[in-house]
């Protein structure tokens, strides 16, 4: 069992459907992320990111092959086990910001705490803290969502990944429904956060740019892997 | 981990609040119907028995020869002899009516009121005078409560005139009763009078008609009342008070599980609504769901997060349902009680609504537990699906069971109608038919969708004709969700098929009671006292009216007739007995057989051999044409053939149709209900009535009728006995508006960009508009054909079954054609109505604002 690795998948294949049918999304994909590690998977849209970064999260599971993430095989747990790694264990960021519409920025980030039983008056000096250190000012913690920018979204939702303390953190193209300097600014984040809070990260995205932030680049293309790079090899490949 | 407090859920109703005030009014319709059911059920009984409690006093055995029948009043000394009998209080109980018009009813108490011992045991107390003054026992003395004297402003020395079997009487109140015991029942309408003057003015000269009994304090009341039995003369009887609270509670738990089954089906009702709005609630947050289980939320936890939201939507529903059912039960109660009194031919009690917390656990926990029923499937369902799945689908139409389990829940539900529908008519226990109706009302439920499928094609092709592509769409926009369109039509369907089916037994009642009576009081006028001792029955005349109707110039023929209760079987009767010409002349008409009878069973029953009985007399005592039925009168017992079976409705147990010859003879009760008159030929009508009137009118305060009118008489009874369906229609189309208008609401609101892409298109406002109340209509006649099945349904089920089976009256089925129009009118109005907000809304859209909508 590869216990030092934060994130290990082995000969994964992912199919939808049966038949002709079929889609491949991920055909016979290994991979592994070390502890710390800033990981950036690229490639167009539907060559299989989002589908990787669902059964890195447990979110969904191979058609076959291993994927194993902070020392658990996920095919061995239950459906309950792997919400409670998710839970305690990783932290997910979307594209979309996914934050509750009707739940103010600091409520979107403690409730992830309540469901780990943690006393609400804790529970909202934890979201204060880690809302702080994604740089949302005090004002903006009483707003609802519509209220806030795009930025401001994202690193409510970073904050919400955050606040249960995660060894590893997914993000599915954060960057994808923000502006360039936005965006920019929340890639910077990511690399702070990875760089002082040790946090392994695993970042999906089609953009260079974005991908060229991780310590490691792996292009994907219809469902396999095409090559892993560095990231300034990658730049000189004039990719 | 479950959270332990509601905050994820007040959080996540946040921006709802305004679309869920609909569900929570349904819910609150559904729990005052709960509460307003069970509180007027309870009060009616307490009323009752409060009488029965009140006018026994400490007696623990009463002895009578049947309802007010006369027997001698030596019998008391008899029973005073007998072991364990501390006190026996010989009473003459009558009724009169006030004589200035106003008809109020009058309690009569006949006793000794010089026997202290006596009037203690009815508490009857006269602080100021005593009830030991002479005048007391003057001819025309009375003593009254203080409330009746306060009311009528009347006080000691005061004359009053009123009506008496025997004609107007003049009293005179010689004292006043303090509020207490016996005083306080009746609204205060108590004549106490020495039992000498009452013999005189209402019986007979040492003839009482009730002998209470105190017992031994140590005394064993079975033991004595065993021994008592066994020294009376036939005819008599001794039971406990309670023997008559049993009879009333048998009725009133029939009345209760009446209440219960129409308040059942509109918590289902409320339950579809809720149902609908949930399952939309959760299908547009689904995505919701999918990042709580993305980060880390186990599905059970989430499942219970959502049933915590639906407990806030009940909690609420509760807490606006309860005061509502509260005063709802204060406009259903006068009502309720009336329909009692009427069934069980006993005076209206007054009855004041008093709150039971009982009665609000009811309702508040069947309101709680329908909102958590509701939310169960949806929230089971939205917990369900994969999470990269939710996470991408906004607002459509999730995916629930399979179709397979589906039709088997559909044929498990037809199954156990089958079977409750058997058992009913097998074992005649009415907890059956609850049952079958609970379980039609469900199968209504269910059938919404595949009717829905099957019949979207010829809809959608039929409105394509119709009313051009608005229709087409509009169809479209039903279809496209299944799930919501079927339990909008389900939720109307079950409403309306409770009106049908209330109205169905409703019109089936009345139209059985016209049917009987048209064909049985046929008679050029028929007279009897203006006043209505108890139920629908008028109050009792002597008999000497029969004759002196017939002196009247212009009258050919008069046939008295006498309704009294009895005891048979255990249980109550009803003797209608008629002078023997009725029976062998057709002048008068004749009860409808049914089924068959002896070749001459008219004449037989005219000589007293025999006699019919009713069809509930048959179902209920299980008695057929050829047996014999003795009954106990105070004059022996009195064999009698049964010769023919009739329907009658003088009472819900059975009623036996004799000659009032034998019933004078062996009740010794000369006394008429009404008298049957023929004019002669040639005569002009209101002539003979005009000189009925004059001659007759005042000496006993009589009301004169045609046979139509007495028809519609009988008609009107059974629909003041129905008087509450129009209130419980009324708030069931209430809910069936608040249920339309939130499901339109919904949809409009989930089509937000569909509505501005076709506004991009070109389609103009109205013709938005009126696709929306297209939809309202569409689904509102759909809801209305399979509400008209279920009523069918449920209606053939109680008149032909249930309602036998729980109060006893056997019906004719009759269709309600003109109410049910009428119903089929209103609901298109009401659905219109719920369909001109969303309307409105739809066709305000700005077409660039919707398609940015999310």
């Amino acid at each position: 069992m590869p216990s030092s690795a934060a994130v290990v998948l082995e000969g994964v294949h992912k199919r939808y459907g049966n038949g002709p049918q079929a889609v491949e999304a991920l055909n016979d994909v290994s991979l592994r992320v070390d502890p710390e590690e800033f990981l950036s998977i690229m490639g167009p849209s539907g060559c299989g990111k989002s589908t990787m970064l669902n059964l890195i999260a447990g979110i969904d599971t191979p058609t076959s092959g291993r994927v194993w993430v902070a020392g658990h095989d996920l095919a061995q747990l239950s459906d309950d086990a792997r919400s409670d790694l998710r839970l305690r264990h990783i932290g997910f960021v979307f594209q979309s910001f996914n934050l509750f519409p009707t739940f103010t920025a600091e409520e979107n980030v403690t409730w992830p705490l309540e469901f780990l039983g943690v006393h609400w008056r804790e529970a909202r000096q934890r979201a204060d803290a880690a809302l702080a250190e994604v740089g949302l000012d005090d004002g903006a913690r009483r707003r609802r969502p519509a209220q806030l920018s795009g930025g401001e979204q994202q690193r409510v939702a970073i904050a919400r990944a955050l606040v249960t303390k995660p060894r590893l953190l997914v993000a599915d193209e954060p960057t994808g429904n923000l502006d360039s300097r936005t965006g920019q600014s929340i890639l910077d984040l990511l690399q702070v956060l990875n760089g002082e809070q040790h946090l392994s990260i695993v970042l999906v995205t089609h953009s260079p740019v974005a991908a060229a932030c991780g310590h490691r680049i792996v292009e994907l293309g219809d469902g396999r892997i095409l090559r892993e790079t560095r990231p300034s090899a990658h730049f000189a490949a004039g990719a | 981990m479950i959270t332990d407090t509601f905050r994820m859920p007040r959080r996540f109703l946040r921006g709802s609040y305004a679309r869920l005030t609909l569900t929570v009014l349904a819910l609150a319709c559904g729990v005052a119907q709960v509460a307003a059911d069970d509180l007027t059920g309870r009060e009616t009984l307490r009323a009752f028995v409060e009488i029965i409690d009140t006018v026994a006093g400490r007696a623990a055995l009463q002895v009578s020869a049947g309802e007010g029948a006369l027997f001698p009043e030596d019998v008391a000394a008899s029973i005073a002899q007998v072991p364990g009998v501390e006190l026996t209080v010989p009473v003459v109980s009558s009724t009169a009516f006030m004589a200035d018009g106003s008809g109020e009813l009058l309690t009569v108490q006949g006793m000794d009121i010089a026997d202290q011992k006596a009037t203690a045991v009815y508490e009857l107390r006269d602080e100021e005078r005593g009830l030991d003054d002479p005048k007391l026992f003057l001819p025309d003395a009375i003593v009254i409560p203080h409330a009746f004297a306060d009311r009528r402003g009347l006080k000691v020395g005061d004359g009053i005139t009123i009506d008496t079997p025997r004609g107007q009487q003049h009293v005179t109140v010689r004292g006043m009763l303090d509020p207490q015991g016996l005083a306080r029942i009746y609204g205060g309408n108590l004549l106490l009078m020495d039992l000498g003057n009452a013999q005189d003015m209402f019986g007979r000269a040492g003839f009482v008609n009730r002998v209470d009994v105190v017992v031994d304090r140590d005394g064993d009341v079975q033991r004595v009342a065993t021994a008592i039995a066994a020294v009376l003369p036939t005819g008599l009887h001794v039971e406990p008070p309670s023997q008559r609270k049993a009879d009333l509670q048998t009725v009133m738990r029939s009345f209760r599980i009446l209440l219960l089954a129409l308040g059942i089906l509109g918590l289902i009702g409320s339950f579809l609504i809720a149902f609908n709005s949930l399952a939309t609630l959760f299908e547009g947050r689904a995505w919701q769901m999918g990042v709580l289980r993305a980060v880390g939320v186990r599905p059970r936890v989430m499942w219970q997060e959502l049933l915590k939201e639906s407990a806030l939507l009940g909690a609420a529903g509760v807490v606006v349902g309860l005061p509502l059912g509260i005063g709802l039960g204060k406009v259903l109660l006068p009502m309720i009680t009336t329909a009692a009194a009427l069934n069980s031919k006993v005076a209206t009690p007054d009855a004041q609504l008093s709150v039971h917390a009982a009665s609000l656990l009811l309702a508040g926990g069947m309101g709680l537990g329908a909102a958590l029923l509701a939310a169960a499937l949806p929230a089971w369902r939205a917990t369900r699906m994969g999470m990269a799945q939710t996470m991408r689908a906004r607002g459509v139409e999730q995916l629930g069971i399979t179709s397979g389990s589906r039709w088997a829940i559909r044929a498990a539900v037809a199954a156990g109608i089958g079977v409750t529908v058997f058992l009913q008519s097998a074992t005649g226990v009415p907890s059956w038919g609850l049952a079958a109706t609970g379980l039609i009302a469900v199968g209504t439920a269910l059938s919404a969708r595949p009717l829905l499928d099957l019949i979207r094609r010829p809809l959608l092709n039929g409105f394509r004709l119709l009313a051009g592509p608005t229709g087409e769409l509009a169809i479209k926009n039903i279809t496209q969700n299944p799930r919501r369109a079927a339990l909008t039509v389900a939720m109307l369907a079950v409403g309306l098929a409770c009106v049908f089916w209330l109205w169905m037994v409703a019109h089936s009642f009345q139209a059985s009671v016209v049917d009987a009576v048209s064909g049985a009081m046929r008679a050029d006028l028929v007279v009897s006292s203006s006043h209505i001792e108890s139920g629908f029955l008028e109050a009792p005349v002597a008999d000497s009216l029969v004759d002196e109707v017939a002196r009247i110039p212009g009258v050919a023929n008069v046939v008295g007739e006498r309704t009294a209760d009895w005891q048979y079987g255990g249980g109550p009767i009803s003797i209608d007995a008629y002078d023997p010409p009725y029976f062998v002349s057709a002048d008068f008409g004749q009860w409808p057989l049914t089924g068959r009878g002896f070749p001459d069973l008219w004449e037989a029953v005219a000589r007293g051999d025999g006699a019919v009985v009713s069809s509930n007399f048959a179902l209920n005592l299980h008695v057929k044409v050829g047996d014999t039925i003795t009954l106990d009168s105070p004059g022996g017992p009195v064999a009698l053939r049964v010769v023919g079976v009739v329907t009658h409705f003088a009472s819900p147990r059975g009623t036996v149709e004799m000659s009032r010859d034998v019933y004078k003879r062996y009740w010794h009760d000369a006394k008429v209900t009404r008298a049957f008159v023929r004019s002669a030929p040639q005569t002009d009508l209101a002539t003979v009535r005009a000189a009925i009137a004059r001659q007759l009118g005042r000496t006993y305060n009589l009301r004169i009728l045609s046979a139509a009118e007495i028809v519609e008489y009988f008609a009107s009874q059974v629909r003041r006995g129905f008087a509450g369906v129009y209130i419980l229609a009324l708030l069931v189309l209430s809910v069936v508006l608040v249920g339309m208008a939130d499901t339109l609401a919904a949809g409009v609101i989930e089509r937000t960009r569909e509505i501005g892409a076709i506004r991009v298109v070109g389609v103009q406002r109205r013709y938005v508009r009126r696709m929306v109340l297209m939809e309202g209509v569409v689904l509102g006649l759909i809801g209305l054909a399979v509400a008209a099945v279920s009523g069918l349904a449920l209606g053939t089920l109680w008149v032909d079954v249930t309602f036998p089976a729980l109060l006893g009256w056997v019906l004719q089925p009759h269709v309600p054609y003109t109410q049910a129009g009428i119903v089929a009118i209103l609901t298109v109005v009401v659905c219109i109505v719920a369909a001109l907000a969303p309307a409105r809304r739809a066709a305000s859209l700005e077409p660039a604002v919707a398609l940015r909508y999310e």
